[in-house]
Parts: C-alpha cells; structure tokens; sequence
C-alpha cells in the first residue's frame, strides 16, 4: 500500500455529464497521478472529449468537479496547463507564424525556441493560413502550441489524429519526454497500441461509465487469457457466465477463450472437467484487456 | 492576451488604410481631368465652388458644416462596428477551447476583445474624418469648413452610435456559433425598417410602438440633416439622446458577456 502524500495532478471527483436523458459520463472517479501518463480508453461516445470538457469547463458538469494539484480550476492554472482538442481550435484566417505569436503574447512561459524545434520536428509552414492545412499539420500546429509553453499538465483529445506514422511516434515521445520531465499527461486515443507504449496508467470508459482503470502492467499482470481446444465444438459453461472474474467469453469451433481477472483458476478448473485436448493461460496486452472491457461477456465468432 | 484580436482588427485596419489611399490617390489624379469648371463639392446645403474669386466672394450659405465630416465617419464606423460586432460569435464558432484556456476570465477575455475592437472602430472613425477632410482639402473648400454649433454633439452622437450598434450586434450573436453574418445583416435591414416607419405617418398606436422600439434602434439617433430644424431623434435634448446611445452601447455589450460566459456544451 502507498500514501500519496501531494495531490493529485488531476483529481475528477464523482463527474457526471448528461445531456437530457443521455447521461455522457457518469460518476467518473480518477485520480491522476503527478508525472504520470495517463491514457484515457474507449470507443466512440464512450465520454472521453466530454470529460475533458467537464474538466477544462469547456463544458458545465451535471454535477461532481475536478481538481487540479488540490486545487479547482481557475484561469491563472492555464499558465502551466495545455489542452489540445479533438478538433484543433484554430483560427483558419490566421497562419501558423500567427498563432505561434498569439501563444506567445498569451503566455509568459511560451518558449520560442522550443516552439521552433517543434515546428521542425513536424515540418510545418508556417506561412501557410491555417485554412490550406491539412488535418495532420492542423494536429501538429496544435501540439506544437500545447508543448511550447512546457506546461506542467497536458490534456490531450486525440493528439495523433491525423499524424503520419512517423509523427505519432514524435508524438509519443514527446509525451514521454514531458512525462520524465516531471509533466502531467492525460490523453486520449483509439490506438491502442500507442496508449500501451506511452502510457503508465490507463483508464477504460465505456458508454460513459468507467469500467477499469489501473498501471497498465498491473492490469496486464491481473488480466489473463484461458484458451483451451477440444475434439468437438468448444462446449458450453455457464458458470463462465456467472463467474465475475469473467470479462468476456469467445468461442471459435474447437476453441474457447476466456478473459479472465485474477490468475483464472476457477475457469481452469471448470475447463479441465471437460476434458479439453490442450489448454494454456496468456498474458493480455493491452488491445486484449480493453476489448474484454468493452465486449459482451459472451462472444461467439 | 488579446494578440488575436490584434491581429484581426490588425488586418481590418490595414485594407481600410490601403483602400483609403487608393482612393485619396485617384482623386488626386481624377481632379485635373475634371477640370476647374466641375471643381465643386456639394456637402449639405452649401455648395463651394473652385476658383479664387468664387471662394473671396463666399457666402454663409457656402460654408458647410464639420458635423458632415462627422456623420459620415459615423456610417462608415457603424458599418465597420457591425462587421466587428461578430467577434464573440467567432470565437464561438470552434475557438472557445482556445479562448478559455487562456490566462484571464473569461469576462475579462470578452472586454478585452470587445475593447480592441471598439478601439479599432473608433480609429476607423478617425481615419474617415481625415480622409473627408483631405477630399475636401484636395477641392480647396477646406476654408469653407465652419464649427456649426451642435459639432461637439454630432462628434459624441456619431461616436456612440457605432458603438451602440457595436452592442447590439454583439448582443444579438454572442451566442451564436454560425449565422452571425447573417443575423447582424438582418439586423440593419430591421433597423432601417423602423427608423423610415418612425418618420412615416402611423395610426397612434402603431406610431407608439414605433416609437418605442426607436428608443432602442441606434439608427433612429443617426438622422442628420444641417437643414432640418427638427430632428427627429428619439429624445428631445442632446444629453438625453447621447445618454440613450451610451446606455444601447453598454447594455449591448453586458448582453453579450451574459451569454458568452455560458456558452459551456
């Protein structure tokens, strides 16, 4: 057990988002950790942008609130904060030169040189009116203003959207590098892949609930897959579907697999009565963990 | 903090500079074609004509008023005021995430961009002052140009009624997210509308409510006329009438910080 003596960085406390009867977040509890990297996960609608509206107040929560460093949001945070949107907020009249300078008058610790190294880093012209981007040099014009003030939390919707392979990988590094810098970054992607590799911490929405959430190399030690191949079709097992440990059950011919939390030796147990011809238990990568997560408890292909 | 609204009105300034000087330079070179005989300026009531023995021999009735310059600039700068009306309509159209995040209030970003603008608009003003002045320079007629005795309150009156359509257009789009050009155009056809049914002969009751409506129409305080005796602004003394504009101004801009504020999704 650890006491966390400081603050969370971002402490969202009991947030709840409805939009008339559809409720878009519900009851969101998490606490992000200073420093860390936190990978907001879901499928679309799942709640993510609206809590980082709720958050930011851009959007009016239903009830509950976030907290930053203990502290409620308040404009003066905005100094040591950055936020890049799912849809970058540019102006399209303006260029990129423009918003590099409307940055800079905003703010104090706006840091040209590293403004510039950025700009490099994406290949950006920024001679070019936002208008005549495409949506990956809009991305990158975006992430170019959240990192140059070296802000001390970042929150970013999306951030790779749009990105060359090449540049969401710069992306991720540059999180990775903020991170070891002592920087805050919560963020959001439908790739996976990249969350599992920049990401220490990981939180699953689904329809606007939080369904798991964790370090993801504690949610991937928890997380284990049981597989197991029979003669015949893989029979059925109902006390897989009432065992909570559970996440999801798939069934393809001779073969079932099982998502299971914890080490699974129940659903060993009850697969072995059945007298399967090979049975082994996996590790879960990420992609795994989220789509038990999210899928039905039952799974037939 | 504002740099963006800088920029924009940056920009504004810059076209109406250029488009200015365009047109003060193609006087220059027009006025010797039109010859001395067509060199005359028509402002007003009074008529200057070209020439040395024409200007010795002036008359009152050729002396033409600065409230002219005044009301004109006062157009031009309602016109520019109701363009740069929309700016916190824009930033509603996709750009608050950048808007608030920003260091201040979101109260203290509205007045603030409602300030540069109301700057650039006054500068638009100014700078139509002196390019009436210089068309008039240019004429020779400078001389002719006489303080009349409601300048200083023409100056205020057509000062304040940009601003007060400024407010209105903020008021009436802050917080829309598209449509914004649409609506402040409509806006000035509605306005025109009752500021010509004021002057129209109505039965009582709709003549009342025309009236009433005036009171908050800033077009109803932009008549101007160095021969009509009778006004017809909506109150019968000036400070009434400048304190109504001042009063449509600051209500507008209030309106539109009411609704900007709440502008969350």
């Amino acid at each position: 057990m650890t006491i966390q003596l400081e603050a969370p960085a971002i402490d969202i406390r009991s947030l709840t988002k409805s939009y008339g009867t559809t409720v878009a977040v519900n009851n969101l509890s998490v606490a992000i950790p200073k420093g860390s990297i936190f990978g907001l996960l879901g499928t679309n609608g799942a709640g993510k942008t609206t809590t980082f509206k709720c958050i930011l107040g851009l959007a009016q929560p239903t009830s509950g609130q976030a907290m930053f460093g203990g502290y409620p949001l308040r404009p003066e945070l905005f100094e040591s904060m950055s936020y890049m949107p799912e849809q970058p907020a540019l102006y399209d009249c303006f260029t990129g030169r423009d918003h590099i300078d409307i940055s800079r008058h905003s703010f104090a610790k706006f840091d040209t040189a590293r403004a510039q190294s950025l700009v490099d880093l994406f290949g950006l012209d920024l001679r070019k009116k936002v208008r005549a981007l495409s949506k990956g040099q809009k991305s990158a014009l975006a992430l170019t203003l959240a990192f140059a003030t070296r802000p001390e939390i970042l929150v970013l919707d999306e951030p790779s959207s749009g990105l060359d392979p090449v540049h969401q990988r710069n992306v991720l590094d540059l999180m990775i590098d903020a991170a070891a810098g002592g920087a805050t970054v919560l963020f959001s992607s439908h790739q996976i892949g990249q969350v599992e590799r920049a990401a220490d911490h990981v939180a699953i929405l689904h329809r606007g609930s939080l369904v798991l959430q964790g370090l993801v190399e504690d949610l991937k030690a928890e997380e284990k897959i049981v597989e197991a191949t029979f003669d015949g079709d893989a029979p059925r097992f109902g006390e897989l579907d009432t065992n909570p440990n559970v996440r999801r059950v798939m069934r393809q011919g001779r073969l079932i697999r099982a998502y299971v939390t914890g080490t699974g030796d129940g659903v060993v147990a009850a697969i072995t009565a059945a007298s399967p011809t090979s049975m082994r238990i996996l590790d879960q990568n990420l992609e795994d963990i989220f789509l038990a997560a999210v899928g039905g408890k039952q799974d037939v292909l | 903090m504002y740099y963006k609204e800088w920029l924009r009105v940056r920009r504004g300034l810059i076209i109406f500079v250029i488009t200015l000087a365009v047109l003060l330079t193609l006087h220059v070179l027009l006025l010797p074609i039109m010859g001395p005989s067509n060199n005359h300026l028509v402002i007003g009531a009074g008529v200057q004509s070209a020439g040395h023995a024409a200007r010795a021999q002036a008359s009152a009735t050729d002396l033409f008023p600065l409230s002219v310059f005044f009301a004109i600039a006062g157009v031009v700068a309602a016109i520019y005021a109701g363009i740069y009306g929309g700016s916190l309509s824009e930033e509603n159209d996709g750009h608050l995430a950048l808007a608030w995040t920003k260091l201040v209030s979101r109260t203290r970003y509205a007045l603030g961009t409602m300030s540069v603008d109301l700057a650039f608009v006054a500068c638009i003003f100014v700078l139509t002052v002196l390019f009436a002045a210089a068309i008039t320079a240019q004429h020779g007629a400078l001389r002719f140009l006489t303080i009349d005795r409601d300048a200083w309150f023409n100056l205020a009156r057509f000062v304040l009624l940009a601003a007060a359509w400024f407010g209105v257009s903020q008021a009436l789009t802050a917080s829309l997210k598209e449509r914004s050009g649409t609506v402040r155009g409509v806006s000035v056809a509605i306005a025109a509308i009752f500021l010509g049914l004021g002057a129209a002969n109505l039965p009582a009751h709709w003549g009342a409510l025309v009236k009433f409506v005036n009171y908050f129409n800033p077009l109803a305080y932009a008549t101007y006329s160095d021969v009509q005796t009778q006004p017809l602004y909506p109150f019968a003394t000036w400070g009434l009438n400048l304190a109504a504009l001042a009063a449509i101004a600051a209500l507008g801009v209030t309106l539109a910080l009411v609704q900007w504020r709440r502008l969350e999704t």
